[in-house]
């Protein structure tokens, strides 16, 4: 009796649901292959021997050709996807026309050289995963673009991108110039693999360098003094380090007033008041006078003590403001003092000239340590405020 | 087979082109069995998906190297963020 000669006979012989009981059970055919119209259909129109066979005998035979079944339905569903997707209208022939050409080969060959159809559905198979694969690694890239990273990738990124829409150009050229189509996807994917490159490198640069200054942030969070000046300095950050230098300036210049004392301060403004009101009303008489010239006398010692200090303590400071600046900055900072907008609140001091004087001591002193453009712009900045 | 049919799968197989489907496209309109003709689409197929399947492969694989780097940079970034935040450091750098 033929397989499909009465598939009721069949599954009642081959697949008795009740056969357990009974003991030993033939391996047999799966009932509901066998009944896949399909597959029948394929059965019939592909082989010649149907009559001969049994499903419990011939089972190992019976499974073999429902492989090669799914292997065709495969081979020829997976060939239309590309076809409709790639390669229409490569040539003029239509798509139904097509699929009965593709359709009979691959039955011929499902009895001639079944290996080979094997081979194409694994070689479909590993087509269409690249395709997802390319999709899945093209959205987890957007996802990563969106989530931030760091400044600067964005545009970095557009041009893999491009390279990206570039080879969907290149897809529909195959479709629409197929003559000369495989020399414009050698030459283009030539150009895209190095430019991938190259921005690939770009990029593993970049990560570097942010990997570096995160790192460097982190030693700046655990260093303290000159460390952390030194790092501030690695990292260009001269700026802000300047402006602490000037605050820093300040705050110091405002001590030495606080320092100073009062009482002599005070003490030296009432004594040049008393010598103007002196000098100004002789009517009061030499002997007034040389006790007050007496008394300045005194006092000017402590002026002159005053004005060393002054000089001291604006030197250190000075030296602070050229060692921190840079060369653009340098002018800026020390044009205050320059220019005697920083006032000491003494009247008896000359600040300016106790800068100039300064300056022009770091100027001539060869071994304090200055490099030479900075000595350059010291000795412009003397001329420029000396008048 | 014919040896003109040989010639057009050889050059099929070899991935030429330019000279594979003008001759492709007579071949086509010659009397041939379907069969024979579904040999020249499987074929033509079959040379695509040699050359479609390496670049899509060797392109995915650059753009996975590129999301593990980003990746990596987004961790780093979030990990420094979660300890201490990049404002915060700055304002202890700059205190």
């Amino acid at each position: 009796m033929g397989i499909f000669g009465n598939i009721r006979e069949n599954i009642r012989k081959g697949f008795d649901l009740d056969s357990e009981k009974s003991g030993a059970k033939p391996k047999t055919f799966d009932v509901k292959k066998m009944t896949n119209a399909k597959f029948i259909e394929f059965m019939h129109e592909t082989y010649e021997d149907l009559n001969e066979l049994d499903p419990e005998t011939d089972s190992e035979v019976l499974e073999q050709r429902y492989d090669a079944f799914k292997s065709k339905e495969k081979v020829i569903s997976g060939l239309d996807r590309i076809y409709s997707k790639h390669l229409s209208g490569v040539t003029e022939i239509d798509e139904t026309e097509r699929k009965g050409m593709i359709d009979a080969y691959v039955k011929e060959q499902i009895k001639n050289d079944p290996e080979a159809i094997t081979a194409l559905v694994e070689k479909i198979a590993k087509f269409e995963k690249s395709e997802k694969d390319l999709d899945s690694n093209a959205r987890k890239m957007k996802k990563y673009e969106r989530a931030g990273g760091v400044e600067g990738l964005e545009e970095k990124l557009s041009v893999l991108q491009k390279a990206e829409k570039g080879y969907k150009v290149i897809q529909r050229y195959f479709q629409e110039n197929p003559q000369d189509a495989m020399r414009k996807v050698r030459d283009e994917y030539g150009i895209k693999k190095e430019k991938i490159g190259d921005e690939l490198a770009k990029i593993a640069k970049m990560a570097g360098e942010a990997k570096s200054l995160v790192e460097a942030f982190e030693q700046i969070k655990e260093a303290t003094g000159e460390v952390r000046n030194e790092i501030l300095y690695e990292l260009e950050l001269v700026s802000q380090l300047a402006e602490r230098g000037r605050t820093a300036l300040f705050e110091k210049a405002q001590d030495i007033l606080d320092d100073t004392d009062d009482k002599s301060f005070e003490e030296i403004k009432k004594a040049y008041e008393q010598h103007k009101k002196v000098l100004n009303e002789d009517e009061k008489g030499h002997f007034v006078l040389e006790q007050e010239d007496e008394h300045l006398d005194q006092q000017g010692e402590h002026l002159e003590g005053f004005g060393e200090l002054m000089r001291q303590k604006l030197s250190e400071e000075m030296a602070l403001v050229i060692e921190h600046s840079d060369l653009g900055k340098l002018e800026k900072d020390l044009g205050p003092y320059l220019k005697g907008d920083i006032k000491l609140e003494s009247d008896d001091v000359d600040e300016k000239s106790l800068v100039m004087q300064e300056l022009q001591n770091v100027v001539d002193d060869e071994a304090n340590g200055i490099d030479d453009d900075k000595r350059f712009l010291l000795k412009a900045l003397l001329i420029k405020y000396q008048s | 087979m014919t040896s003109e049919n040989n010639e057009l799968f050889d050059l099929l197989k070899q991935g030429k082109w330019e000279e594979a489907l003008p001759a492709l496209r007579e071949y086509l309109k010659k009397d041939a069995t379907d069969a024979e003709k579904g040999k020249v689409f499987v074929m033509l197929a079959e040379a695509y998906m040699n050359v479609a399947t390496e670049i899509n492969e060797r392109e995915s694989a650059a753009m996975q190297e590129i999301s593990n780097i980003l990746q990596d940079l987004d961790e780093t970034e979030h990990k420094y963020e979660d300890e201490a935040g990049l404002a915060n450091a700055r304002s202890v750098i700059n205190s």
